[in-house]
């Protein structure tokens, strides 16, 4: 009975069955029906309607029959009568039993007009064989045929019917029931004790056969039953391990941790969980497509990330060392992961990973502050280590001009003297020593090159000492102060002059600007990062043709603010690079050229730590210009707090 | 006895007119041509073959490790030696490959002297 996977049985099962009302006996109350009991209602309803199939089949057939014996004694004898009763008689009865079978075929009353007009055919075959012996048994036949109803109450009416007929025509048509009026006169009594002790046996078999239709319902009742309860247990264990496969994947799915299954041969992904297409905010295909993961590092990662995850394959290396790298997506956007491989079993590595851009960043960012804590230290101890021999150097070039000028004066008149002495007498031994001196020592060249020579001397440490100054003024380890910012930029400008003077010329327009509190150090990082891309930016393009392109920095004020505009004549941002370039560790620049950490520092200085503004102009083929924009007003209440 | 031929170049014409003091001694041995930047170097290369060229790094135009390169491709005999003021590793690691000698900047008068001296001697 149970149809298992049809939803919509078990949703009816489910639902609980209710009964009938029962208006007799008391306050109308709701009687549930068992299952058992509905079940046998079913098998017995069924049965009724086939045995009522049954019986529409048989009243045909004896219809039939009876207009063919009908037929036959009208030839021996002239027996209209019979012919007549056959017609009308059973086909009026026929009509009523078959009207019923048709309009309510299960119904308690149409087998009571079947079971009265079954045996009426009974008697009409009786009397169209007048009263044949042999015709009697069809009575008996008709009972055990209704007793396929296994009804025993239609058996009352069957004997009412055989003993009405009996009673009726043994005492106005004898011969009709007993063929000639022979006048047995205890036949009729003997015939119905027959039929009785027929109906008794039938009786018996009828409440036998209900027995066994209400055990059938009983057992199949409780087939559904236990059907049910493993049904039920099923629902519940697959709603279950649907919570729990829930659980597991939103803990696999879900977390900031990311796992991962690699295979241990060709380090292909096998599996990653989303959070990594998220992290990203791209598709899975945009970050790998088949290969090996360690493609998918940053080129100066894969070979150490292939090493490590073969050495951990080969048992080399324990599971809970960190590895961390950078992962990178089709788009150029990079994060720094950090990796822990957990097993490798089956072929297939487990791990997980977890994002430590963020962490990577602020140790980068604390890593070049201090850097340049520490550069800015140096520098200034570097600075004044410089300065005192460039103090005595410059001393000593300053005593040699004034000097060798006056020598060469010396000089020139002693010559005088001794080429007058030699045109006097070419044999002087004193004269020929002095002259073949002059000419070894190329005396011309000297007395024109002496002064030159020193001339740039004093010019190379002029040189040094602008250089020294600019990078005590450049690294400026101290914290905030009041800057001359136009100061601070040509310093920065002196420091870098060795990247860009092969590929660029500088232009400087510099408006005058208050002093702005800021962290000077921290500035001069910034605008020397701006300045060194410009000079790449250019690079790249004049590295072709050998031109010279232009850096081109204006600084002016703007109301409460300071504004330094620092352009080149690059090539310009490419265009699938400009969301990303304040990224940290995004970088177009070829491997070892770049960190991808100058721009987002300098956003973490400018926007973070100086509330200031950072932005840019760039333009295709024609380069490009970022804006500082620093505050004035805002710092020094900062200050001031 | 043939005057050696050296070629120097460099774009700061400061550190060409010191060089062509502190040489100015061997005048009698050497015979120096001074070139200030890559392309006047190619036209001197190009007027007479020299022994030895002493060029520096970071030009602009035509850079050092490519103007020694052509040398080393056009003139395998000629003795090339680069002076650099640069640290930058990548650099240094080029030009390794296109020089006999590297000298970093600022170098000392009678290293380069002697460098030029032994590079120069008959093999």
């Amino acid at each position: 009975m149970a149809e298992s996977g049809d939803v919509e049985t078990a949703a009816r099962r489910l639902t609980p069955i209710v009964g009938r009302t029962r208006l007799t006996g008391g306050p109308r109350r709701i009687r549930p029906i068992s299952r058992r009991d509905e079940i046998f209602g079913e098998l017995r309803d069924r049965h009724h309607r086939q045995t009522d199939r049954l019986f529409g089949t048989l009243l045909v057939g004896q219809w039939v029959f009876a207009f063919g014996l009908a037929f036959a004694i009208a030839r021996d004898t002239n027996l209209p009568l019979h012919l007549k009763l056959a017609l009308v008689v059973g086909g009026f009865a026929n009509l009523a039993a078959l009207a019923l079978i048709g309009l309510r075929p299960g119904w308690w009353g149409t087998r009571q007009v079947i079971t009265v007009v079954q045996l009426l055919w009974s008697a009409l075959l009786i009397t169209m064989t007048d009263g044949r012996s042999a015709t009697h048994l069809h009575v008996f036949g008709s009972l055990a045929f209704l007793a396929c109803y296994r009804d025993w109450k239609l058996l009352p009416t069957a004997i009412t019917v055989v003993i009405g007929d009996v009673v009726f025509r043994g005492a106005v048509l004898p011969d009709s029931l007993y063929g000639a009026a022979n006048g047995e006169l205890w036949g009729w009594l003997e015939r119905l004790g027959w039929v009785l002790f027929e109906a008794l046996v039938l009786g018996y078999a009828c409440i036998r056969g209900v027995a066994d239709l209400r055990a059938a319902a009983d057992r199949e009742a409780r087939i559904e039953r236990v059907a049910k309860v493993i049904e039920r247990k099923v629902d519940e264990r697959t709603t279950e391990l649907h919570e729990n496969m829930e659980r597991y994947r939103a803990l696999v799915e879900t977390t900031a941790a990311i796992p991962f299954e690699l295979d241990a041969k060709t380090l292909e992904v096998l599996y990653v969980a989303p959070q990594l297409t998220r992290m990203f905010e791209c598709e899975a295909a945009d970050l790998w497509d088949g290969e090996p993961f360690p493609e998918l590092c940053h080129s100066d990662d894969i070979q150490r990330v292939r090493d490590a995850i073969l050495a951990f394959v080969r048992g080399k290396r324990p599971a809970a060392d960190p590895l961390d790298f950078r992962l990178v997506a089709k788009s150029g956007r990079t994060m720094w992961v950090r990796t822990f491989l957990s097993s490798c079993e089956h072929r297939q590595i487990r791990g997980l990973m977890i994002d430590v851009t963020r962490q990577r960043k602020l140790e980068s960012e604390l890593h070049q502050a201090q850097k340049l804590e520490s550069v800015g230290r140096l520098a200034a101890g570097v600075a004044h280590e410089i300065n005192t021999p460039v103090q005595f150097v410059s001393d000593s070039v300053q005593f040699l001009r004034d000097s060798v000028a006056d020598l060469i004066g010396i000089v020139h008149k002693q010559q005088a003297v001794v080429t007058s002495v030699f045109e006097h007498d070419a044999t002087s031994p004193l004269a020929l020593d002095a002259m073949t001196a002059v000419s070894a020592a190329d005396l011309p060249y000297l007395c024109e090159e002496m002064p030159k020579a020193l001339e740039r001397a004093a010019d190379g440490l002029d040189r040094v000492a602008v250089i020294v100054r600019s990078m005590k003024v450049f690294a400026h380890p101290g914290g905030v102060s009041g800057v001359d910012l136009n100061a601070a930029i040509e310093s920065t400008l002196t420091i870098a002059r060795n990247e860009y003077r092969y590929v660029a010329d500088v232009e400087t327009s510099y408006g005058p600007l208050p002093k702005v509190v800021c962290h000077a150090g921290e500035i001069n990082q910034v605008i020397l990062n701006v300045v060194l891309n410009a000079a790449h930016a250019i690079g790249d393009v004049v590295h072709a043709t050998g031109g010279r392109g232009l850096i081109t920095v204006r600084t002016r004020r703007d109301d409460d603010h300071v504004i330094i505009s620092i352009g080149d004549s690059g090539g310009g941002i490419p265009e699938h690079a400009r969301e990303h370039i304040f990224d940290p560790f995004f970088t177009t620049k070829q491997v070892g050229k770049g960190t991808g950490q100058g721009l987002a520092i300098a956003r973490a200085v400018i926007v973070e730590k100086h509330r200031g503004g950072l932005t840019y102009d760039t333009q295709t083929g024609a380069g490009t210009t970022f804006h500082i924009r620093l505050p004035i007003q805002s710092q020094e209440r900062g200050l001031t707090a | 006895m043939t005057l050696k031929r050296v070629l120097f170049v460099d774009d700061d014409p400061s550190v060409l007119a010191g060089l062509r003091n502190v040489f100015h001694r061997e005048r009698g041995r050497w015979e120096m041509v001074f070139a200030g930047g890559g392309a006047q170097a190619l036209e001197e290369l190009a007027k007479g073959s020299f022994d030895a060229v002493v060029s520096d790094m970071r030009m602009p135009g035509i850079d050092g490790v490519t103007l020694l390169e052509h040398v080393r491709d056009t003139s395998p005999r000629t003795a090339r030696v680069m002076l650099s003021g640069s640290a930058d590793q990548t650099e240094v690691d080029r030009a390794t490959a296109a020089v006999d000698e590297l000298l970093g900047k600022p170098c000392d008068t009678r290293t380069l002297r002697a460098t030029l001296e032994r590079m120069m001697a008959p093999r």
